[in-house]
C-alpha cells in the first residue's frame, strides 16, 4: 500500500471510529454502536481497529 | 355503526367499528370507563377500522389502519384478531418510546421484564405471577420511556392460549377468563382479565431491576437459572425490540440505560411451581 493510499485508509477508520458509541456496563461488558450503519455489536465481536504504519 | 374509543393508557384508540359483537366483547375485557363514544375535538394515537365487507367470503370483517390491511376475519375471530390489530399498531406506528417484546411485571416500584418469543412460556408465567400478587405492566409490550428511562404500564387482558388456558383455569378457578376463541392462526385463545392492583396501576410507572428469558423445558430435571452478562442481556433486548432499528442512537442510548439497571438471566423450568420459587428467591 502507498503512503497516499494507506493514509486516506487511515483517515476513513478514524471518521467511522469517531462514529462509533460504546456502552460500558456495571459488569465491565460493553456493547458498540455505529451512528454511521447503525449496527449494534459485542464489544469483543469487533476487529480492533489501529493505525496502520506510514513508512 | 357503534364507533368507540379505548383508552388503555399510553394510548387512545379510535375505533370506526361495523360489529355489534365486537362493542360486547370487549365490555368484557375493558372497564366501562376506559371505552367512551369518540370524540370528535380529540386525537387519537391510532385509528383502527372494523368493516364489513362484502367481498370477504368467510370473512367478511376487514381489520385494518388507515390505508394499511392488517386481517381478513369471521365474526367469530374478531375478538383476537382486533387485540393483535392494537398490538400491530403500537409495534408499527409508535416511537416515542423503545418498545420490546416482553411481559412486564411489577412488584415494590420494581419491574421484572421477561421477553421471550411465543411458545417459551411468557404469558403463563406471566399470568400466575400476576395471579400471585404481582401488578401487571404488559403481557405483549415492554414500553420503556426515552426521556426517563421508565418502564411504562399497558394494562390489557393477558392474552392465553391453548394449553395454557386449561392449567390457568385449573391452578386459579377464581381467574377471569373471557372470550375463549378456538380455531384461530395461533390455536384456542382466551384472555385473563388484569388483577383489580393492576387496572389501578395503569398509569403507575415502575424502573426496571430484572430481566428474565423464560424457557419452558419439560424435559428439564430441576430449575437452571444462568445469569448473561449485562451486554449479552442488551443484544437480546435489542433482538426482541420492535423499533430499536428505527430509533437508531436513540434506541441505543435508551437501551443502555436500562440494561445498566438490570441483572439479567436466563431460567429454564418444567413447572411452573419451579419457576415461581426460582423467582420469588431472585426477585
Amino acid at each position: 500500500m502507498d503512503v497516499a493510499l494507506s493514509y486516506a485508509a487511515w483517515l476513513s477508520q478514524q471518521t467511522t471510529d469517531n462514529s462509533t458509541l460504546q456502552a460500558t456496563f456495571n459488569d465491565a461488558s460493553s456493547v458498540l454502536f455505529s451512528t454511521f450503519d447503525h449496527e449494534t455489536h459485542l464489544s469483543g465481536a469487533e476487529a480492533e481497529i489501529t493505525e496502520p504504519d506510514v513508512d | 355503526m357503534t364507533d368507540f374509543a379505548i383508552h388503555t393508557a399510553p394510548f387512545s384508540v379510535l375505533v370506526t367499528n361495523h360489529s355489534n359483537k365486537l362493542t360486547t366483547a370487549l365490555a368484557e375485557l375493558y372497564p366501562a370507563t376506559l371505552i367512551t363514544r369518540p370524540n370528535p375535538q380529540l386525537i387519537y394515537d391510532f385509528c383502527l377500522q372494523v368493516q364489513r365487507k362484502w367481498a370477504g367470503w368467510g370473512r367478511p370483517f376487514h381489520v385494518s389502519s388507515g390505508d394499511q390491511h392488517f386481517r381478513m376475519t369471521d365474526s367469530a375471530q374478531l375478538v383476537p384478531v382486533f387485540e393483535w390489530g392494537v398490538n400491530w399498531c403500537v409495534a408499527s406506528y409508535q416511537h416515542q418510546f423503545l418498545a420490546i417484546h416482553a411481559a412486564v411485571l411489577e412488584r415494590d416500584g420494581k419491574a421484572l421484564i421477561m421477553p421471550a418469543p411465543p411458545g417459551s412460556g411468557k404469558s403463563t408465567l406471566c399470568a400466575v405471577l400476576m395471579q400471585e400478587g404481582w401488578r401487571l405492566l404488559s403481557d405483549e409490550m415492554c414500553l420503556v420511556d426515552l426521556t426517563s428511562g421508565a418502564i411504562v404500564p399497558y394494562v390489557r387482558p393477558v392474552s392465553l392460549k391453548n394449553q395454557s388456558l386449561m392449567l390457568l383455569q385449573s391452578w386459579y378457578p377464581q381467574a377471569q377468563i373471557r372470550q375463549i376463541t378456538s380455531g384461530t392462526t395461533k390455536g384456542t385463545v382466551g384472555y385473563m382479565l388484569p388483577s383489580t392492583q393492576s387496572w389501578a396501576g395503569m398509569q403507575q410507572t415502575a424502573t426496571a431491576a430484572w430481566v428474565i428469558f423464560p424457557q419452558y423445558n419439560a424435559a428439564q430435571q430441576q430449575l437452571t437459572l444462568s445469569k448473561l452478562s449485562q451486554a449479552d442481556a442488551f443484544m437480546h433486548l435489542a433482538n426482541n425490540s420492535f423499533n430499536y432499528a428505527v430509533l437508531a442512537e436513540q434506541g441505543f442510548n435508551s437501551l443502555s440505560r436500562l440494561t445498566q439497571q438490570i441483572d439479567a438471566y436466563r431460567l429454564e423450568y418444567a413447572c411452573i411451581e419451579q419457576a415461581l420459587s426460582g423467582l420469588n428467591k431472585l426477585c
